[in-house]
């Protein structure tokens, strides 16, 4: 099953990528975008928990602004080797807990799948390599006046010689573009029925 | 070790299967079995990280030293902020400290998941099977290791950590060296095997989950233990 794009002044047969193809780009992404996804997820938690800001505006008076890093470092003072108090069995705090991590899964696959049209500029020269690779010239099928229904791209020089003449930006396009086809919205569901 | 893909023989292995949702559907997925199990664990812990691989097996760990800590706010409100603030950390912790490598992603993708999973009856024992299922959602994906990883080794991680486990399942220490071609797993096995838990290693190490072989080391490291100090009580009297 193939997808079409028009990009770089012809129509391309996308076909999505394999699970191994998929792993990949995300350990690449984890890799790169490691502490960003950290810290994006821990900014998100502030947004999943906004009656904690009304907390702290009843603590700190009139602030409107949320100082994560200040209260974060309000907490380094404490003390960490008192575990006197013993565990908390509160079900309320479990739930809110589970529906967290349940929110954060969400989170980080929705900030991995933004970055991947805009990843170019935060990878090294091997990844992009690899990048074009798995994703353009094993998955691309280019429509041409010898092939009209697409054959696969053969190899770097082929694809060189299909863009050859568009400006530079028309190879990330078409990364990006046959990208969208693996990750894009919408394109993630099975083709089965639903459990 | 499986290599990646690659199918599985079924009825091979007897653990059990638990219930669980991946990707709005309803799943099955069998808890490996301790031969890999302790094979794969070190790897795991290392490249997650101790902090999130105990946040991915038993969240409620993680949950109640969190509301432990916040506890000690003086007010309602400090308290709140403090669990936001910890909770926030965490997270950020384990995710700047995870080392991800593509081997050990598909090795745990390969042996955890594929071919330990049904979806509606219909098993995953493959790449393709796994595609038809849930297609390219990355989240569907990273949730199946992630269950798999709770249902193996959430009770293990949530007993002990893993380095209080490791030197029962890891190499001896009393510098004898091990026959070859025998691993500590293996050695302990034939142990039980020999006292009759078993009728071979081999049923333990293909039926038994790492939970009830865990416990049956525990028991007989416990009573070796008891046996050393009974004779070192009987021999200071005599």
């Amino acid at each position: 099953m193939t997808t079409e794009i028009i990009t770089a002044g012809r129509t391309w047969h996308v076909t999505p990528l394999g699970v191994e193809a998929q792993f990949e780009i995300e350990v690449m992404i984890a890799r790169v975008f490691g502490a960003a996804v950290a810290y994006g997820a821990a900014a998100a938690v502030e947004g999943l928990v906004p009656a904690l800001l009304v907390a702290l505006r009843k603590l700190t008076g009139e602030g409107d602004s949320f100082d994560l890093a200040g209260l974060m470092q309000l907490w380094e003072g404490g003390d960490e080797d008192d575990d006197s108090t013993g565990f908390s069995r509160d079900p309320r705090v479990r739930d809110a807990w589970e529906t967290m991590l349940g929110a954060l899964a969400e989170t980080a696959g929705d900030i991995v799948v933004r970055a991947l049209p805009t990843i170019t500029d935060r990878l090294d020269l091997d990844d992009v390599r690899r990048l074009f690779e798995l994703v353009v010239i094993r998955g691309c099928c280019p429509e041409t006046e010898s092939h009209p229904q697409g054959a696969r791209l053969a190899d770097w020089a082929a694809a060189g010689r299909l863009l050859a003449g568009h400006p530079p930006a028309a190879k990330w396009e078409l990364l990006a573009a046959a990208l969208a086809v693996t990750y894009g919205p919408g394109q993630s569901q099975a083709d089965e029925g639903e459990g | 070790m499986r290599g990646r893909g690659e199918r599985v023989r079924r009825g091979r292995y007897t653990q059990p299967w638990e219930r669980v949702e991946i990707g709005g559907k309803h799943c099955h997925l069998q808890i490996l079995h301790p031969e890999a199990a302790f094979e794969l664990e070190p790897r795991i812990v290392g490249a997650a990280g101790d902090t999130l691989a105990l946040a991915i097996a038993a969240p409620h760990t993680i949950a109640e030293g969190i509301v432990e800590r916040a506890s000690r706010g003086e007010t309602e409100a400090e308290q709140e902020i403090l669990r936001l603030a910890l909770i926030a950390r965490t997270i950020t912790a384990c995710l700047a400290a995870m080392r991800l490598d593509l081997e050990l992603v598909l090795e745990v993708f390969g042996t955890l998941v594929l071919g330990r999973m049904s979806v509606n009856g219909r098993e995953i024992d493959d790449m393709a099977d796994w595609s038809r299922a849930f297609g390219s959602s990355p989240r569907a994906r990273w949730t199946a290791i992630g269950q798999a990883i709770r249902l193996t080794y959430g009770p293990l991680w949530t007993r002990s950590p893993y380095d209080l486990r490791a030197h029962l399942t890891g190499p001896r220490r009393d510098d004898v060296p091990m026959p070859p071609g025998v691993t500590p797993v293996g050695m302990w096995c034939d142990q039980l095997a020999a006292q009759g838990r078993a009728t071979s290693a081999r049923e333990i190490l293909t039926s038994w989950t790492p939970v009830e072989l865990i416990d049956a080391v525990e028991a007989l490291a416990y009573t070796a233990e008891r046996e050393r100090r009974a004779q070192l009580a009987a021999r200071s009297e005599s």
